[in-house]
């Protein structure tokens, strides 16, 4: 398993992270932030920019569709190619949805990239139109492949598709064929967590979304799992998925077709801390209650300079930190590297239902010291991937 | 009505001086044994008249007629509105008749298999699928080669659908789950693969894996249990695991890796 930055908004922090702390093996660059510009300039964030290509994908982010009404368009006005420009047009056919996606691949040929992830469509419950999209370009990869190029498909599953267990066979089925051309596929998943939850805690979507992992590994495809959060390490716990994003802000680590269809903003925050002991984040707030429980110990990570600085007891907490985005860098690299470090997959299995259980424990360790976290802090999820990994 | 019986003007017309083996009948077609010219041949007789199977069936006898492992189409008739064909007659003992030979005996399947992969695999590549793949279908040669008859569901991926997911009235014993939820979406080479999983297991065995009643089986399917005893000297289980698969996605992709199982 590698690592790679999925990247958006504050990219340097990643970057820097990448290059100072040796966090993540390569990039993805996300085109709602970067316009194709940006990729001939001569640096980028103080680096050259032909040693950063070099490990990097570029996502072109082609999910928003004409049915969804508008679309955010952000940086993907500067692809000349780029549906988003067209998609409001009703004249928009087939044709010149697989032609946008040819030129997609085109543009990062050209580019020189070596990677490549075809671009895709997202279709909210109609897989059939997914699945002929993905034969069409099958057919003009297998026609086109460039020698030393590996081309790995984008694969957007709506939450409606994550959840059905026969649309998920189905797609499977496609997916697997015996003309298959792709090296692999970029899976992309919209969790869609419940209001005032970071993460989804549906027994389908976990299920499913491991078998997608599953089946593409065991057919050996290189799988890629983008706009992941940190419940990657339970789909790692039964896949030895190939590469895993890790992404600072919300937008890059929680897939919504909204954001692409609305300019959805954050707004400001004060941040959150990520706890490798508890596998959850902590709001800001709760930190000077803990604190002051002396249960920073229960949730510290070690090992981090990132953490050590924003526990002290005067960080002035803001989610526009570097430092607080690369605590939760760190810790999840090395969730997820803890975990692909086992090679066989029942004891990897095992290990992480340890680490689950540890976080129960912790969590209960902070009620013994009186402090009772609410909402997405608190431990709404530990138990349904006890159930979701005891019951593989 | 199925005529079981030809007339003396077709006999006449076709130089058929006699049979050189009993009438068979099946769900579609009647299959004599004819002698013409003083050699042996088959005439299938198709109760149904010329139909899009029958056309399907002869368009992929066309694309594999350079093989030697399915039977040569001599001609396509039409006679008085009778329906049939010249079929080269393929000496040896149709699979169904020879099985207990099998029993107990992994070697022996496992060359078995592999000689039919070697016939299916370019038809697979052509995304074809056989669809009916069971002892009755095969034929096997005075030199121990397999032949593959009876294509007539076998079903061109990106052509036409034709039956939906139709299999024959006897097929239920090595039908796919897919067959019997009739999800022809779900059809594809590696229904064959289940069929062939189903074949190896039954040869071995003399019983199927899963029951035996297509109540039984659907059951089994249905429940989704994909287990199954096997004696501890049959030497084939793991092939049969994968290719036996419930979950068509999770059966091998690569016809290689089903192989290599063998
Ligand atoms: N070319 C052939 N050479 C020798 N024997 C043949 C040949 N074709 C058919 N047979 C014999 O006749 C039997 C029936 O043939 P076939 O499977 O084509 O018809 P069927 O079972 O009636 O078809 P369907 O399954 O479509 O009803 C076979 O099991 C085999 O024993």
């Amino acid at each position: 398993m590698k690592i790679l930055h999925l990247l958006g908004h504050c990219s340097n922090w990643n970057v820097d992270a990448h290059y100072k702390n040796g966090i993540g093996e390569g990039f993805v660059f996300c085109a709602y932030s970067f316009p194709p510009e940006y990729f001939t300039q001569k640096k980028i964030h103080h680096y050259s920019t032909s040693e950063i290509l070099s490990k990097s994908f570029i996502d072109l982010q082609y999910f928003g569709k004409k049915e969804s009404g508008s679309i955010d368009r952000g940086k993907f006005s500067h692809y000349s190619f780029h549906p988003a420009n067209n998609l409001n047009d009703d004249s928009i056919t087939n044709v010149y949805l697989i032609d946008s996606i040819i030129r997609g691949i085109n543009f990062q040929l050209e580019l020189g990239l070596t990677n490549i992830i075809i671009p895709n469509y997202y279709e909210n419950d109609d897989i059939n139109k997914l699945l002929v999209i993905i034969r069409q370009i099958n057919k003009w990869v297998a026609q086109n492949k460039h020698e030393g190029i590996r081309y790995y498909m984008s694969i957007p599953l709506s939450n409606h598709t994550i959840i059905d267990n026969d649309k998920i066979e189905n797609i499977l089925i496609s997916l697997t064929d015996i003309d298959i051309a792709f090296d692999g596929y970029y899976i992309v998943c919209e969790s869609k967590p419940e209001n005032r939850r970071k993460l989804s805690v549906d027994y389908k979507y976990l299920r499913n979304l491991s078998r997608v992992f599953e089946v593409l590994k065991k057919q050996n495809f290189t799988t890629i799992y983008a706009y992941a959060n940190w419940d990657a390490i339970i789909f790692l716990a039964s896949t030895d998925i190939d590469y895993i994003t890790i992404a600072s802000f919300e937008n890059l680590r929680n897939f919504n077709i909204r954001r692409f269809t609305q300019n959805e903003d954050g707004g400001p925050s004060k941040g959150w801390y990520f706890s490798e002991k508890l596998l959850n984040v902590v709001r800001a707030q709760v930190i000077d209650l803990i604190r002051a429980q002396k249960g920073l110990e229960i949730i510290k990570n070690d090992k981090n300079i990132f953490s050590d600085a924003i526990l002290e007891p005067l960080f002035q907490w803001s989610n526009q930190k570097p430092d607080v985005h690369k605590n939760y860098m760190v810790a999840v690299t090395r969730l997820l590297q803890n975990i692909s470090s086992i090679s066989d997959l029942e004891n990897r299995k095992n290990y992480v239902l340890s680490i689950i259980e540890s976080a129960i424990a912790n969590y209960e360790a902070l009620e013994d010291k009186k402090v009772f976290l609410e909402d997405e802090n608190k431990n709404y999820h530990l138990r349904t991937w006890q159930s979701h990994l005891r019951t593989k | 009505m199925i005529s079981q019986t030809i007339s003396q003007q077709l006999l006449d017309h076709y130089n058929i001086s006699g049979f050189h083996a009993n009438v068979k009948q099946g769900g579609q077609k009647t299959v004599f044994f004819p002698v013409r010219d003083g050699k042996k041949q088959v005439l299938k007789l198709f109760q149904n008249g010329y139909n899009d199977r029958l056309d399907r069936e002869l368009e992929i006898y066309d694309k594999f007629k350079h093989l030697d492992s399915i039977p040569q189409i001599i001609s396509v008739e039409n006679f008085n509105g009778c329906c049939f064909i010249f079929e080269e007659f393929i000496e040896g003992d149709t699979l169904c008749d020879i099985e207990n030979r099998f029993i107990g005996q992994s070697p022996l399947i496992t060359q078995l298999l592999k000689d039919i992969f070697e016939v299916m695999t370019p038809i697979w590549e052509q995304k074809l699928v056989h669809r009916d793949i069971k002892p009755e279908n095969i034929i096997i040669r005075e030199n121990g080669k397999p032949v593959i008859i009876d294509f007539g569901i076998a079903r061109d991926l990106d052509g036409a659908t034709l039956t939906g997911t139709g299999f024959q009235p006897m097929s239920w014993r090595f039908a796919s789950p897919e067959q019997y939820a009739g999800d022809k979406f779900k059809i594809s080479y590696r229904t064959d693969f289940f069929s062939l999983g189903t074949l190896a297991y039954y040869l071995y065995h003399g019983q199927l894996p899963f029951g035996n009643s297509h109540n039984e089986i659907s059951t089994k399917f249905q429940n989704n249990d994909e287990s199954f005893t096997y004696n501890s000297a049959f030497t084939l289980h793991e092939f049969c695991r994968e290719a036996m698969k419930f979950s068509v996605s999770e059966r091998p992709r690569a016809i290689n890796d089903l192989i290599k199982l063998l």
